[in-house]
């Protein structure tokens, strides 16, 4: 019997590859059955520069047995328009959806795309896998956990998915040859989860407690990237890098041994407040060049009301700490969270500024699904778009006119503030 | 709201406009090693150079360079725009570390432009000049100043829509001439308001009581900046100020503007769902 053939694939910004689809098939190939039964190829298509008619272009040449799209708010009206042409032409394809965008609201998406097979919940590894023996002709749909699917003309979804208790059960898909490490573009993991829990994100919903890769692992990983000359610069994905010192301490141990060739780490997300003297140095050693952080607001029944933690003269010793010593900082603020009006906003924009960070990211609230304002937004009082990228349309005190007012200006700030001044060289 | 450190090069000019007072006029040209000093006394990471008109000074490439060389990442010049009609020119300036433009546009013709400007010829300069801006590569920030007046009040749609031909960055209005009444300039400044936004760049005003402005609060240039700037305003309370729950943060009218039309326009308002965050933002 020939292999199936399944492509996992991706639409991704400014040439980045995705390294949720390395891990589900660094996973998948632990399994001899799938080993025997499946090829596994992953794709990553720039969503800039290639159009849809491109993609189904290259999948028409593939002809896969199976595709699974990894769907985030950015790239689903993408991935939906290649899955229904595809599915048009090629009716005996599989579609299968994951990613944060599908996963929570997988019914839905059965409902209003009939073209799509299955929706994968929460983290995908062991889902995936369990899915792809199946299609080779193991198990039973029924008993695989974290699946939302077709059965006899009714949408059906399978009890969730636990996370995945132990991380080294997953191959690492660096060392595994799966993704070649890039420069500019190449993403570590050392841990999942959040420790806070704010409720315009998914990240630390449901998840009592943050789960870490093996440090050996995590190890091996930074040295393979780091030993390569021509990688200047590479991310970590956790979500709060310096969530605890004593791990910090440790990355930036096995960072700062690696880095023989001075790479730089670049748009490290850190929580601000947490910064010190020490967590400078840190930094330094580990060579890291910028860093991204909250507040989002500066609001405190706002940032009650989204459950974030900010405390702003701990946050503006940072930002003072972190530029004086050459890191640049960028500081994110959010438009139309629940209890900010456009003057709480503006007044935001002033403080932060007040706090000269090298950069200011403004963004328009996404009210994301698997996250608590997705969830309650009635109760929050949001109303937002259905469609991706689920952007706010009006909160109690932030009617449209003013969050697209705010918005406009916030255009008008950004030119101003993060322009970049000649380079010297010039 | 970024608080720029302004530096005054001196009053000379290549347009002589209406409203430009001769006072303002006859300043002399400050001298370069005066204005290098004043530079070098870094407060802040952002400059801005203003006249007279900056780009005719013979060392403005010296200048600008002298600020970039300090360090300053923000360095802008308040200007007519006429001189970057000449791409070479411009080219010096930018090269020279100038990345934030505020240009004058006094209206949208060449008549009404130039009887303002009093040189003729100046309306097709500047807009040349925005022409050649918004053709060069380099990253930008580039302002609109519309100053209002009786001559071009009426014209101030046509004024924002020439504007937004120019990929610009932000519109400024502001009372220059305290002559025509608010009631009058109202309905032309609301419509300029929705034109811009509807273009997607963003708009404020400078020199109008907030009362003035109900229901367009947002775009009140002092709420967001104060009521620092380089031009000379002379704001005064008035009796109906007494009632309004904004006299604390509004700064009243031009007293040049109470000697004309007194105060039958200005209405307190007594009662704002946004006070305490208008207060929070303002102090």
């Amino acid at each position: 019997m020939s292999k199936k053939k399944v492509i996992l694939l991706s639409f991704n910004w400014a040439n980045h590859f995705s390294l949720a689809l390395g891990y589900l098939k660094s996973y998948a190939l632990k399994d001899s059955f799938i080993r025997d039964t499946a090829d596994i190829e992953i794709i990553d298509f720039d969503t800039e520069m290639l159009n849809v008619q491109q993609v189904v272009y290259y999948l028409a040449q593939f002809r896969p047995d199976l595709i699974g799209f990894s769907c985030y708010c950015w790239n689903i009206s993408k991935v939906l328009d290649t899955a229904r042409i595809i599915k048009t032409i090629y009716p005996e394809i599989k579609i299968v959806l994951g990613g944060p965008e599908a996963g929570p609201i997988g019914e839905k998406y059965l409902r209003e795309n009939p073209y799509i097979d299955f929706v994968v919940k929460g983290e995908g590894e062991i889902t995936f896998s369990e899915l792809l023996k199946w299609h080779a002709g193991e198990g039973r749909l029924e008993d695989i956990h974290g699946i939302t699917f077709r059965h006899n003309g009714q949408i059906q979804a399978n009890p969730d998915r636990s996370p995945i208790e132990n991380l080294g059960e997953i191959p690492s898909p660096y060392l595994e040859g799966i993704l070649a490490p890039r420069d500019k573009v190449t993403y570590i993991e050392t841990y999942r989860g959040c420790m806070f829990k704010c409720h315009y994100c998914f990240e630390g919903k449901n998840i009592p407690r943050l789960r870490f890769f093996p440090e050996d692992r995590v190890r091996r990983e930074i040295e393979l990237v780091m030993s390569h000359p021509e990688i200047r610069s590479f991310h970590f994905v956790d979500t709060v890098f310096n969530c605890r010192k004593e791990y910090l301490r440790k990355t930036v141990e096995m960072i700062s041994r690696a880095n023989r060739h001075g790479a730089e780490l670049r748009t490290v997300e850190i929580i601000a407040e947490f910064v010190d003297e020490e967590t400078i140095a840190l930094f330094k050693q580990a060579n890291i060049k910028s860093i991204e952080t909250g507040p989002q607001t500066v609001h405190k029944d706002t940032l009650q009301n989204v459950n974030r933690y900010f405390n702003e003269e701990k946050f503006r010793n940072a930002v003072r700490l972190l530029e004086a010593n050459g890191i640049e900082v960028t500081s994110d603020l959010i438009i139309g969270l629940p209890g900010d009006n456009f003057f709480k906003f503006a007044k935001s924009v002033k403080t932060i500024m007040d706090m000269h960070p090298s950069n200011i990211v403004f963004s328009i609230l996404h009210v994301l699904p698997g996250t608590v304002l997705y969830e309650k937004s009635e109760g929050f009082g949001l109303k937002f778009d259905d469609k991706a990228p689920h952007l706010v349309l009006s909160a109690p005190d932030f009617p449209y006119e003013d969050i697209d007012k705010a918005v406009i200006m916030a255009y008008s700030l950004d030119k101003e503030y993060n322009i970049r001044p000649l380079s010297a060289g010039v | 709201m970024i608080r720029y450190k302004e530096i005054f090069l001196g009053g000379e000019c290549n347009n002589s406009c209406l409203y430009c007072s001769a006072k303002h006029k006859a300043s002399p040209q400050n001298d370069f090693a005066s204005i290098a000093t004043a530079i070098n006394q870094k407060e802040t990471d952002s400059i801005a150079f203003y006249g007279g008109e900056p780009t005719i000074r013979n060392d403005i490439v010296n200048i600008l360079h002298t600020a970039r060389v300090n360090g300053y990442r923000r360095i802008k010049l308040f200007t007519n725009g006429r001189v970057f009609s000449d791409m070479h020119s411009l080219q010096r300036i930018i090269h020279a570390g100038c990345s934030l433009f505020e240009i004058k546009l006094w209206a949208s013709n060449p008549p009404l432009y130039d009887h303002i400007t009093q040189v003729n010829g100046s309306f097709w300069e500047t807009i040349q000049g925005l022409e050649n801006l918004s053709q060069h590569a380099q990253d930008k920030f580039v302002c609109i100043h519309i100053p209002l007046c009786r001559e071009n009040f009426a014209d101030l749609e046509n004024t924002v829509t020439t504007a937004l031909n120019f990929g610009i960055n932000r519109i400024i209005l502001s009372i220059q001439d305290y002559s025509v009444s608010f009631r009058s300039l109202l309905p032309h400044i609301a419509n300029a308001i929705n034109i811009s936004i509807f273009n997607r760049v963003w708009i404020i005003t400078e020199g109008i009581p907030f009362c003035i402005m109900r229901g367009l609060e947002p775009h009140i240039g002092e709420l967001l900046s104060g009521l620092t700037g380089i031009y000379e305003r002379t704001f005064s309370h008035h009796n109906q100020c007494m009632h309004c729950i904004f006299r604390e943060l509004c700064p009243g009218t031009e007293t040049r503007y109470l000697t004309q039309f007194g105060e039958q326009e200005f209405a307190p308002v007594t009662s704002s769902k946004y006070l305490e965050d208008l207060r929070a933002l303002y102090v």
